[in-house]
């Protein structure tokens, strides 16, 4: 069975705990519009175009008339194929399972007790029965795995691979049942539903919610407090907030998608939010990107 | 003011022509013009001012004098009895050098040493005399009294002066002829003393040794650590003076390196206070200079792996990392002895001397590009079909470059030294100079460029030549002459191949291998006039002179671009891969003057990140990576750096195996390591 991947980061230090090998998984049912990797919404093959390996000289590229980053349309499959300089990239890898695991094993020896390998996308948990024999087996290494979900999925997905998962990054974003559909298309019912499922059967596995805080989406007085009430009533591990960076700018150039600037929060807002998810009584991280 | 500006870079051109006069045949333009006009270069690396430049030359030309005798010991008694003495900034120490005031050089003076400073902290000058009627013997002994008498006028100007401390280090200095050392102060003043001798009589690159190793019988418990971090910050603020005259090729590279740490031959770990008070106080005087190796192991305690990446991350370029679980194998398999391969040290940057060697470890860079221009000028490029046939030629290629750099190195004469003979057990039990051999090793070290490239070329002419067919090995060979003229997409194929040096795919891993054992067979047989081995390894200062004036390569790189750096990727390879890649690398036999890991980290990936760092570090040692360094610095302050130096004076960067000032780097280099900061930032 193969998954449908993104990419593979190693040497991640911001996934989870420890040093950690981040398989970005490819699909996802929220368009969240901050999302940091917009290429890895799409459960298909989507194209990225690389302007540093462009030779943009009209006279020296043979795909010139019929490139569509010259002629300006998003990249297409023909474009990847046609273009001899590899300036145009494929968003997307059907990978075994077994060359999955045979990736991320050349990393073991940094995993240490701590590390391991976090599942992220995309909503990774889409993709659950795919990753299934993957982690079963890496678990049977002794491979910690961490997922990293919205938890916008099916529950039958979360509880395939709820007995192997050590670490739980959850997100908490928009917590207004008609913001939440109208501007990431999710149903907070499920949410709420599966984060109930996750938090009454995690067992040993360790819980960190994570905020996106994002002006006029969650950062917002309402918005806050609803997460706050939440943290009070599951009682994660953890709290990490963070102010959304535009560290996916460059991807959604190369994607040839709109990109939204949101203004960052500053330090004293940030402060001041870790300040009132505090009296949730839950420990609250301020994580800097 | 572009009269002026024309004006400033013409008297750069010829400074530069005849600095490479000098560096072909220094020895025969001995004298005070020379000499002025080098002090001229080195301090016009620091002053652009053009009016400061010929008020300098005006000053300093009545002040040079160049002492020359037949015997060299003479010609250092000459010198040693006319330095002036500078006892600026002194507190707890002096230490001085007559920047103006030389010996005549007659040969190539032997540099990228490090003397073992026990020598002269457990024993007196009067212990170095030799009883014997030999030359070597005379030399020895009337340049000791040279010593003692430069020693003897250095106390009476410091009784002169209010140096605070002046009581005890003129106590110091007359124990010095008989007595040896018996204080952390006295021990460490020694040290100043013979460091300071070393630059006077012309040696460059001067290191420091084991520091923590040969001062730790003085570290006793009514020391308290403040006075101990007293004595240390004053010690390097001396080492720190004269930088730009002890700067050599570019600005910061002055070999002063401090060893620290380091395993025992009982597979135990020596450290202490001064291991890591030594880092602690380099990046609080944020200075360049001394910079610090650590001698890393398994057994190191886990403190200091995260006293480590403080140091790492602290922005003064150092320490440089050096793994002695797999140096010191490395050392016995070349056949040095456990005492010395145990007790090793490193020439300026990197490469390793065992004890009790004055090893000349850093001679030349052998260019691995070379091969190719020697195939293209044999011809009969059409015969060239497979893969197994380009390598059959590049390895007939590689052995002829070999030949010629092996004849050019049975050339060098050194110069006679009777300072580094004197401190040398070899040389004195034989009674002879460690020019002439005397040394109990006598080997010869070169240093290797642009693998990576030749790495990335091979694949490149693997996949487009043998593979798809789109090109024959001619027609690539012409475009990259042409400098890919015309060419461009040909060149954007071989720039853009996924196949990379730095990848952990066993192909690359043993395509490395193989070259790196190649060029091993190439000079096993070689024996220099000293009776030494050669060996060689992966890393080297040329990644940019070499790559000036050298034509187009395969790997898409155009001529004049800058070679690959060291042990390090390009585009896209994350950072445990390469750790990987360089572990499974074979470092042994021949192959061990020096292997860095050379990587840059940005400084948002590990801040909070600190312990991950260190525990990074741990790993990659642990996995066999043979030495590595790292800068932590973003393209964007580099940027900032070279658009407005002012704005950051103190900057600080590692280019190939120092620190330096980022300001006071030649923009090529500013260029290339903003470029590397780039790609590192789109890996994260």
């Amino acid at each position: 069975m193969s998954v449908l991947l993104s990419s593979i980061q190693r040497f991640s230090v911001h996934d989870g705990p420890g040093i950690r090998t981040t398989v970005f998984l490819k699909g996802c049912g929220l368009h969240c519009p901050w999302c940091a990797n917009p290429e890895c919404i799409s459960s298909g093959m989507d194209y990225s175009y690389m302007e540093e390996r462009c030779l943009r000289d009209a006279s020296g590229c043979p795909v010139n008339d019929s490139c569509s980053i010259l002629r300006d349309r998003k990249p297409t499959a023909e474009d990847f194929e046609s273009c001899s300089v590899g300036a145009i990239s494929c968003n997307g890898e059907r990978m075994a399972g077994e060359v999955l695991i045979e990736q991320i094993l050349r990393d073991k020896s940094y995993y240490g007790d701590t590390g391991g390998v976090t599942f992220s996308g995309g909503e990774a948990l889409l993709q659950a029965s795919e990753l299934e024999p993957v982690v079963t087996e890496l678990k049977d290494m002794g491979i910690s795995i961490c997922i990293e979900t919205s938890l916008f999925a099916p529950a039958c997905d979360i509880a395939m691979l709820m007995p192997y998962i050590d670490t739980f990054y959850i997100d908490i974003k928009v917590l207004d049942s008609a913001m939440c559909h109208e501007a990431l298309g999710g149903n907070l019912e499920t949410y709420f539903e599966n984060l109930r499922y996750v938090m009454s059967n995690r067992g040993n596995s360790h819980v960190t919610m994570r905020v996106p805080l994002v002006r006029n989406y969650t950062y917002s007085e309402n918005n806050l407090r609803s997460v706050k009430d939440a943290l009070s009533s599951f009682w994660p591990d953890a709290c990490e907030i963070f102010s959304v960076h535009n560290l996916g700018k460059a991807k959604y150039k190369s994607l040839r998608k709109e990109y939204e600037d949101f203004p960052t929060l500053s330090d004293g807002e940030l402060q001041a939010v870790a300040d009132y998810l505090g009296g949730a009584g839950i420990p609250i991280r301020i994580i800097r990107l | 003011m572009q009269i002026a500006i024309e004006g400033a870079m013409g008297m750069k051109r010829i400074l530069d022509f005849l600095i490479s006069i000098y560096k072909k045949h220094g020895t025969l333009f001995q004298g005070k013009l020379f000499n002025t006009v080098i002090l001229l270069y080195k301090y016009g690396r620091v002053e652009k001012d053009k009016r400061s430049l010929v008020r300098y030359i005006a000053d300093t030309f009545p002040k040079v004098k160049v002492y020359g005798s037949k015997n060299k010991s003479k010609a250092i008694q000459k010198l040693l009895g006319n330095v002036c003495f500078d006892l600026s900034d002194c507190e707890h120490f002096v230490y001085s050098i007559d920047v103006y005031k030389s010996t005549r050089l007659h040969g190539k003076i032997l540099g990228n040493c490090t003397v073992d400073y026990r020598k002269v902290i457990f024993q007196s000058l009067s212990d170095l005399r030799i009883d014997s009627d030999s030359d070597f013997a005379r030399q020895n002994n009337l340049m000791i009294d040279a010593i003692i008498d430069y020693l003897e006028r250095l106390r009476q100007e410091v009784e002169k002066s209010d140096i605070a401390n002046k009581g005890n280090i003129c106590m110091y200095l007359e124990r010095f002829r008989t007595e040896k050392a018996a204080s952390l102060e006295e021990a460490m003043q020694r040290i100043l003393i013979i460091n300071q001798l070393q630059w006077q009589t012309g040696h460059i690159l001067v290191g420091l040794g084991r520091l923590d190793l040969a001062l730790d019988s003085f570290l006793t418990p009514d020391l308290s650590e403040s006075y101990i971090e007293e004595l240390v910050s004053e010690f390097c603020l001396h080492l720190h003076k004269y930088y730009y005259f002890k700067s050599n090729a570019l600005m910061g590279d002055t070999g002063q390196i401090i060893i620290l740490g380091g395993k025992n031959p009982d597979g135990t770990y020596f450290c202490n206070t001064l291991t890591g008070l030594f880092m602690r106080v380099i990046a609080s005087l944020g200075i360049p200079d001394p910079k610090i190796l650590l001698r890393v192991s398994k057994g190191m305690p886990e403190p200091l792996w995260e006293r480590l990446a403080i140091g790492m991350t602290s922005n003064v370029g150092s320490p440089l990392i050096s793994n002695d679980d797999k140096v010191i194998d490395g050392l016995l398999d070349f056949g040095y002895e456990p005492e010395d391969a145990y007790n090793y040290t490193t020439s300026a940057c990197w490469e390793p001397i065992p004890g009790e060697a004055f090893e000349q470890n850093n001679i030349l860079s052998l260019n691995y590009l070379k091969p190719f221009d020697i195939i293209s000028r044999q011809g009969n490029l059409d015969s060239i079909t497979s893969f197994d046939i380009l390598m059959n030629r590049y390895f007939d290629a590689l052995k002829i470059y070999v030949a010629d750099i092996t004849e050019y190195l049975s050339s060098i004469r050194w110069e006679q030294d009777p300072l580094y003979s004197a401190l040398n057990d070899s040389c004195r039990s034989k009674e002879l100079d460690a020019a002439f051999g005397g040394s109990k090793y006598n080997n010869y070290g070169i240093l290797t460029v642009a693998l990576s490239n030749v790495i990335n070329a091979l694949h490149n002419i693997d996949t487009f030549v043998f593979q798809k067919g789109a090109y024959t090995y001619r027609e690539l060979d012409d475009m990259r002459r042409k400098n890919y003229k015309g060419h461009e997409i040909a060149r954007m194929q071989l720039k853009n191949n996924e196949k990379v040096f730095g990848k952990d795919d066993p192909e690359t891993i043993s395509l490395v291998n193989l070259i790196m054992n190649k060029t091993e067979e190439c000079m096993a047989s070689y024996v220099n006039p000293l009776g030494g081995k050669l060996k060689f390894g992966l890393s080297s200062p040329h990644y940019i002179m070499d790559s000036t004036n050298f034509p187009a390569s395969f790997d898409g790189r155009l001529a004049n671009e800058p070679f690959g750096v060291h042990i390090s990727a390009s585009n896209g390879v994350p950072y445990t891969e390469l750790m990987n890649f360089a572990s499974q690398l074979d470092y042994s036999s021949r192959k061990i003057n020096g292997n860095v890991v050379d990587f840059m980290v940005s400084p948002s990936f590990v801040t909070g990140n600190l312990k991950k760092f260190a525990e990074f570090l741990r790993v990659s040692v642990e996995n066999g990576v043979y030495q590595m360094q790292a800068n932590v610095i973003d393209s964007k302050t580099l940027i900032l750096a070279k658009a407005d130096p002012d704005k950051y004076p103190n900057l600080i960067v590692r280019v190939w195996g120092f620190n330096a000032y980022f300001r006071e780097l030649p923009v090529e280099y500013q260029d290339y390591l903003i470029e590397r900061a780039k790609q590192n930032e789109r890996i994260a």
